[in-house]
């Protein structure tokens, strides 16, 4: 069994996560739950209370210096990066909370990191959709080959404006941009086997007026190998009374035919209290990334999404800053 | 909008000339114009004795003339207007000859493949105050997309800043789609109808970016792009066209336009259709009457304007706004730069 701490609930996926943790201990016991830690004293008493998590801490260090076996870092964006380092010099495993950082700096200082780390330390970046169904499907079809080579590929990680700290760019290292760019990024790279060479990039302010952050952008890419066109729209344009959160869809173009995929489209349409929504069908991808992760652990093999997949996937948001700053394309 | 007073069938229906009878002459026009009370088919024309030979042949029982010049069209004098459905590069002569002879003009979209030759046809659409030239943006006319257009107007979204545009068919087989002098490739040819709903919707657009290419490998054409516009508001749109598909590819279209207030949306494959046939042996599936589609409401506009002697609902000079910036986008494709869309354009824009 490995024990995980979690490092804090700004992220509002610690709950799925801590709960997930608390399914997987009940059913095939690979993992559990022992620890958390957060800097806001009430949010931690109330949910360790809500998960039933035996060992709190105020203070992260104090969770790093107890024997769990891995943390789950879910604190805001710009504060991962202390949290991962002083989780491997701990020799702490790590699943930690998209995007990794919000600089390249950290990205760099994170791999002096690892270097100098006497353990190994798995690194696990949370991208579950590389645990969903549709995804693998759409991986095998293009390994198979017989769609040719791809020629090009448009992407949407539609979301709807989260609040609290995403709002505020020294927690969350910038806006739409920065918080919905590195799912698609990833899969992008997953399923060409290719890297980002440049970006271009545009946004705006046009739901939320009043933000400091973008609320919507757009990212036109080309592939470093293949050169191929990409593109990306991160935009938090899903709102109140639409039917579903957001999406993750890719089309590709190919040479001998067209592959879409639209992840969360399966669906029951449900009316309740008022409210239609799409209820989804999809897998508890959470569950599934947690799982392999442990198993990865368990088999000392590399997580699904490593530490580097994290990193490349974060450059693409850097480097579509760097662009919006040059008002040019950039290098990735 | 023009006003109706003189209807009600004691108008005399419009004597009009179909000059093409390629695709959008037989297929998109001539079904609906056949259907409709406004129209009286009595000319065709075609610089191909193949085309005119299967025209005949599809259409056995319409007793029209067939010319294989369309000089012969403009010469009677019983016929009111004509519609241009030829090859692109054709448009403007044809079109500026027709308003010559007096002849009211609705033209296929796009206006031409080139800003000169666009010009040259306004210009002489303003030598003749009387006479008609409407450009056949037909999602001006769609009843989907004019819904989106009123609920906007209504309000119901707030302000438009954030739009979506999809549309997809595979490249035509004939050699008009293959090459960029006659097509203009698909963003002038198919991108074209989004880039202008979003002119019509959204105003005017500050600077254009694109990528995309040859995929294909069919010809010399641009047969994909991603498109970007940067409106003069703030807002922004994301446009996508493809002509690199497999032949078996349905026609995919899909608009997204998100307000401040909330979004409106479609998607052409989610079918909503009120009818639809299936025949054994037969391939297509029928789901679209002739009296519901664009190309009937958007000829029923221009049989009205000229009825009734009124403005057409949409000036030919905001179809040349939209040419414009399909060009401003494939200029983009090859200098992978931002293009500025000039102040004295979006002026003219800002006039429609």
């Amino acid at each position: 069994v490995i024990t995980f701490g979690l490092i804090s609930f700004a992220h509002m996926h610690a709950d799925s996560y801590a709960w997930v943790l608390r399914q997987i201990e009940e059913s095939t016991g690979e993992a559990c739950l022992v620890a958390a830690s957060d800097d806001s004293r009430e949010r931690l008493k109330s949910k360790c209370a809500q998960f039933k998590i035996e060992n709190v801490f105020e203070d992260y260090r104090d969770l790093l210096s107890s024997d769990v076996d891995a943390v789950i870092i879910s604190s805001e964006n710009a504060r991962h990066v202390d949290h991962i380092i002083a989780a491997i010099d701990a020799g702490k495993h790590i699943i930690c909370e998209k995007p990794i950082c919000t600089s390249s700096q950290s990205i760099a200082q994170i791999e002096d990191a690892l270097k100098r780390s006497k353990s190994p330390v798995f690194f696990q970046t949370a991208f579950p959709m590389r645990y969903d169904a549709t995804v693998a499907e759409a991986k095998r079809t293009l390994d198979a080959g017989t769609l040719g080579a791809i020629k090009a590929i448009s992407s949407t990680n539609h979301g709807t404006f989260p609040g609290g700290w995403f709002a505020d760019v020294s927690q969350s290292g910038g806006g739409a941009i920065m918080d919905h760019t590195v799912h698609v990024a990833d899969l992008v790279r997953y399923l060409t086997g290719d890297e980002f060479g440049s970006v271009r990039a545009f946004k705006g302010k046009n739901l939320h007026p009043n933000l400091s952050v973008e609320d919507n952008a757009m990212l036109y890419a080309r592939l470093k190998r293949s050169q191929i066109p990409v593109s990306i729209d991160c935009s938090w344009s899903r709102m109140e009374g639409w039917p579903i959160w957001g999406d993750v869809k890719l089309e590709l173009i190919c040479e001998h035919g067209v592959l879409k995929i639209d992840c969360f489209n399966p669906h029951l349409d449900l009316v309740s209290e008022g409210r239609f929504s799409w209820h989804g069908m999809s897998e508890d991808l959470n569950q599934k990334m947690i799982l392999g992760f442990c198993r990865a652990v368990v088999s000392r093999t590399e997580p699904v999404a490593s530490f580097l997949d994290g990193a490349a996937a974060a450059s693409v948001a850097l480097a579509a800053y760097r662009s919006l700053g040059e008002n040019d394309t950039v290098v990735v | 909008m023009s006003s109706t007073k003189h209807d009600g069938g004691r108008s005399l229906p419009v004597r009009l000339g179909l000059i093409g009878l390629g695709f959008a002459g037989t297929v998109l026009h001539l079904p609906s114009l056949q259907r409709n009370p406004r129209a009286q088919i009595v000319a065709v024309s075609d610089v191909s004795e193949s085309k005119l030979a299967e025209f005949s042949a599809a259409f056995p029982d319409l007793k029209v003339r067939k010319e294989s010049e369309y000089k012969a069209i403009l010469a009677d004098s019983t016929i009111d207007a004509v519609v241009i459905a030829s090859p692109t590069p054709s448009h403007a002569g044809i079109a500026i000859d027709a308003l010559k002879s007096g002849k009211h003009v609705f033209c296929e979209k796009p206006i031409s493949n080139t800003v000169g030759d666009a010009e040259r046809m306004i210009v002489e659409a303003d030598r003749h105050p009387d006479l008609i030239l409407m450009i056949g943006q037909v999602l001006r006319f769609w009843p989907e997309y004019v819904q989106i257009k009123k609920q906007i107007e209504y309000g119901k979204i707030g302000e438009p800043v954030i739009a979506r545009t999809y549309r997809a068919n595979p490249m035509p087989l004939s050699e008009f789609y293959q090459r960029d002098e006659l097509s203009g490739g698909v963003i002038v040819d198919l991108g074209l109808h989004d880039i202008d709903f979003l002119s019509w919707v959204m105003g005017p657009v500050k600077s254009v970016f694109a990528q995309g290419g040859n995929l294909s490998g069919r010809g010399d054409v641009i047969d994909y792009a991603q498109i970007h516009f940067n409106f003069e508001s703030g807002a922004i749109a994301y446009l996508e066209t493809n002509w690199a598909l497999p032949e078996n590819f349905p026609f995919s279209t899909a608009i997204e336009i998100v307000g401040t207030k909330g979004m409106i949306a479609a998607d052409n494959n989610e079918s909503r259709a009120s009818f639809q046939l299936t025949v054994k042996g037969q391939k297509k599936i029928a789901s679209s009457i002739a009296e519901l589609n664009g190309y009937h409401y958007e000829q029923e506009a221009f049989l009205r304007a000229v009825q009734n002697k009124t403005p057409t609902p949409m000036k030919a000079s905001a179809a040349l706004y939209s040419l414009r910036l399909a060009l401003a986008a494939k200029q983009s494709i090859k200098s992978n730069k931002l293009i500025e869309v000039s102040a004295k354009d979006t002026a003219s824009a800002r006039a429609n």
